[in-house]
């Protein structure tokens, strides 16, 4: 008798069991089928999360996330609300084809993606064969003549930031300059072209020292450079050895020579290992086409950086960072091309990103944040974004062709501000 | 100028000598006791650097309240996972891929562990370097001078444990043979625990010398540099704590006077140095001689 309770007990339970998890099932499916979310535009923010690279994700997150929320406080886009989702790209060529897949995949209502970086050309067959727009990070050569529909740029080709740096250390007298790059295949397209500019400007290469990065010390090499008495030293490496190798630098020759680097050195990542390292003596200038200035989109975004807090630790850092204002900015393209297209789908809108991304012509109005496109376009006017980064322009090859403005860093406060111009015909005639 | 260069990559192979050793020695005494070829080394040395960071920023910059915090946080880390994970695969004989296995998982878990604290981003103690002294054609800074006193007041201190006290004796006894230790009345579980708090002792020193090193670190930081630890201790000659300050002093050197050559091959002097060592002597510089032997005999 008590075996056969025992049996009825069982059955019992396991009958509940069932009538709990299908009552579950039904309630999950109610929410999510009622979940404003169904209709949101997802912009994937495909860079590293994890592992040695992790803190550029949130860097590109926060970017992508005011750009989202100046979206939405203007309305939307054709009545959807606009997101950012992480997906991890890991850092790793290898790693991130898997990852792609599992973005396409996964990501509802993908519009288009930021990113990644050094893995774009392992991942962007399958980001192209999926037919969506791609904000890529890379600086790579193989881009300069792109011919993707897909792919976009709005951070410099490596071989304009050698020229760049080239061309304003001649402009300013150091004609005895050295580089120290890492032998990472994303810093080593910047040398080339730097060392071919900087003998055209009339400059000497004294010293290249190239890095293996993530050594736990490069004294031996610091001391060879400053051997060299350089009058300039030109740099781009990753964050940790940028921190080990010129504190080291500082430590052995008691002061550092200016240093000429490119956007990657302002992103925020780079900046928070770099300047405790070196206890803030640095004399730094950044080479970079993004020039932020006291427009009012960069308020906006300003304002608008702050809103990724829920996702994004002390987004407020990124307040200045050239990377998450060309995010902002990639996102409120996105935004006004479909717009303007009077469409969300990426095989549509596509073709209206290098319309919105052009310089100010006769008939068109300038806007600077998205709910002045919006307004603009509602009242039939052609626009042109200005946006938090400045001019914006694309050329035919979808690659930034705005021209380069030098950032003075301030050590102490982490702060860039623009000290000069370098125009559009010095690339031209070095024939970038 | 090779020939100075020469001459002060040599002095900075000391120092880079000097932060190897202490992590090589405590991970060739983990490796000794217990044969686990621990992984996770990196990622606790760097949990100590970051340990060793909290303190020093609440304690006003104070270096040394955060070498103590470092030393106890990696002593307190490795007696804990000896004990609570890796134990009870010690106990059901667990093969040494699996236990390489569970070490991987905990270098993972620990280094997501900050990344949840402190963000995926950089720390720095951002010490002064103080004076620099010329010292025989070679360069060294009150912090570096700092970083090889510390290595090798740790050396000394390794070296009077294993020979001048009892533990010393049981700890070497236990590493020659276990069963042979247990069997003369060494209590080897107790032995094995007391050897990996030392091995993490030390690993929290590592950890915060790589960080002053390096002037930065992240939560990854320990990830290449375990490497070179890994390389010292086997060039040494595995489970062998002099064989491991050997290691060390000659992948240091070789690294910085690789430098001078061509930079960009640094790590792969050292582990060429590796990949030689186990072809031509595959127990290392100092082997298991029969003197460990005799110890366990005797005790």
């Amino acid at each position: 008798v008590s075996r056969k309770r025992v049996e009825q007990g069982g059955r019992r339970r396991a009958m509940y069991a069932v009538l709990f998890l299908s009552v579950l099932s039904l309630v999950a499916a109610a929410a999510a089928g009622a979940s404003p979310r169904a209709s949101t535009l997802n912009v994937a923010v495909f860079e590293p999360f994890a592992g040695p690279l992790a803190a550029f994700g949130p860097n590109n997150l926060a970017g992508c996330m005011a750009g989202a929320k100046a979206i939405d406080d203007a309305g939307g886009v054709l009545g959807h609300q606009m997101a950012c989702q992480a997906e991890n790209s890991t850092g790793d060529p290898a790693d991130a084809v898997p990852a792609a897949n599992k973005m396409l995949t996964s990501v509802s209502n993908l519009v288009a993606i930021i990113g990644p970086g050094g893995e774009t050309p392992a991942t962007f067959p399958l980001i192209a064969a999926a037919k969506i727009v791609d904000f890529s990070l890379s600086g790579s050569d193989e881009y300069d003549k792109n011919t993707s529909p897909w792919f976009f740029r709005m951070v410099p080709a490596d071989g304009f930031d050698g020229i760049a740096m080239a061309y304003w250390a001649a402009k300013h007298g150091y004609k005895h300059a050295a580089s120290v790059f890492t032998n990472d295949a994303s810093s080593q397209t910047i040398p080339g072209p730097l060392a071919a500019a900087y003998k055209g400007f009339g400059g000497h290469l004294v010293k290249s020292v190239t890095l293996a990065p993530g050594q736990n010390s490069y004294r031996t090499e610091a001391s060879q450079l400053l051997a060299a008495h350089p009058d300039a030293v030109f740099t781009e490496t990753d964050p940790q050895t940028a921190a080990t190798f010129w504190s080291e630098m500082l430590q052995i020759g008691g002061r550092l020579p200016p240093i000429l680097g490119p956007q990657a050195g302002a992103y925020h990542p780079y900046l928070s290992a770099l300047l405790p390292a070196v206890g803030h003596q640095i004399n730094y200038v950044i080479l970079s086409p993004t020039t932020p200035s006291p427009s009012e989109g960069l308020v906006v975004y300003k304002r608008d950086i702050l809103s990724a807090s829920s996702k994004v630790k002390k987004p407020a850092q990124y307040d200045n960072d050239p990377f998450a204002i060309s995010d902002y900015d990639a996102v409120t393209i996105v935004g006004l091309a479909m717009t303007e297209a009077k469409s969300t789908d990426p095989s549509t809108y596509r073709a209206y990103i290098t319309k919105v991304a052009q310089p100010a012509s006769a008939g068109t109005v300038v806007v600077h944040t998205y709910a002045q496109g919006i307004a603009a376009l509602k009242a039939g006017k052609k626009i042109r974004y200005t946006g938090a980064g400045g001019p914006i322009v694309l050329n035919k090859y979808h690659n930034v062709a705005q021209p380069y403005a030098a950032h003075k860093l301030n050590p102490k406060t982490g702060k860039l501000t623009q000290i000069g111009a370098i125009p559009q015909a010095v690339f031209a005639k070095v024939g970038g | 100028v090779t020939g100075q260069l020469a001459v002060l990559a040599f002095g900075f192979g000391i120092v880079s000598a000097a932060t190897i050793a202490l992590g090589a020695v405590g991970f060739t005494l983990q490796y000794g006791i217990s044969g686990v070829f621990n992984v996770s080394y990196g990622a606790m040395m760097i949990v100590a650097a970051y340990a060793a960071y909290l303190v020093h920023n609440t304690a006003g910059g104070n270096l040394w309240l955060g070498v103590a915090a470092a030393g106890a946080a990696g002593g307190c880390l490795a007696l804990a996972s000896e004990r609570l994970l890796f134990s009870p695969f010690f106990r059901r004989r667990a093969n040494a891929f699996t236990v390489v296995m569970v070490s991987l998982a905990l270098g993972i878990f620990a280094e997501n562990v900050i990344v949840v604290i402190g963000g995926p981003g950089f720390f720095s103690y951002q010490l002064p370097p103080g004076r620099v002294y010329d010292v025989a054609g070679t360069k060294w800074t009150t912090l570096q001078v700092a970083l090889v006193a510390i290595a090798a007041v740790a050396m000394l201190a390794v070296h009077l444990l294993l020979r001048r006290t009892k533990l010393g004796k049981a700890m070497r006894a236990t590493a020659a043979d276990p069963e042979l230790a247990s069997s003369c009345g060494i209590n080897v579980r107790r032995t094995t625990s007391i050897t990996w708090t030392v091995s993490g002792l030390l690993l929290g020193l590592s950890g915060v010398a790589l960080a002053i090193n390096a002037a930065a670190f992240s939560p990854v930081s320990g990830d290449l540099f375990v490497f070179i630890v890994f390389a010292a201790a086997v060039v040494g000659g595995l489970g062998q704590p002099y064989g491991a300050m050997l290691g060390a002093l000659i992948i240091g050197v070789t690294t910085e006077e690789m430098a001078v050559w061509s930079p960009g091959l640094k790590y792969v002097a050292a582990f060429a140095l590796l990949v030689v060592m186990l072809l031509v002597r595959p127990g290392g510089l100092v082997q298991l001689g029969g003197r460990a032997r005799k110890d366990a005999a005797q005790a």
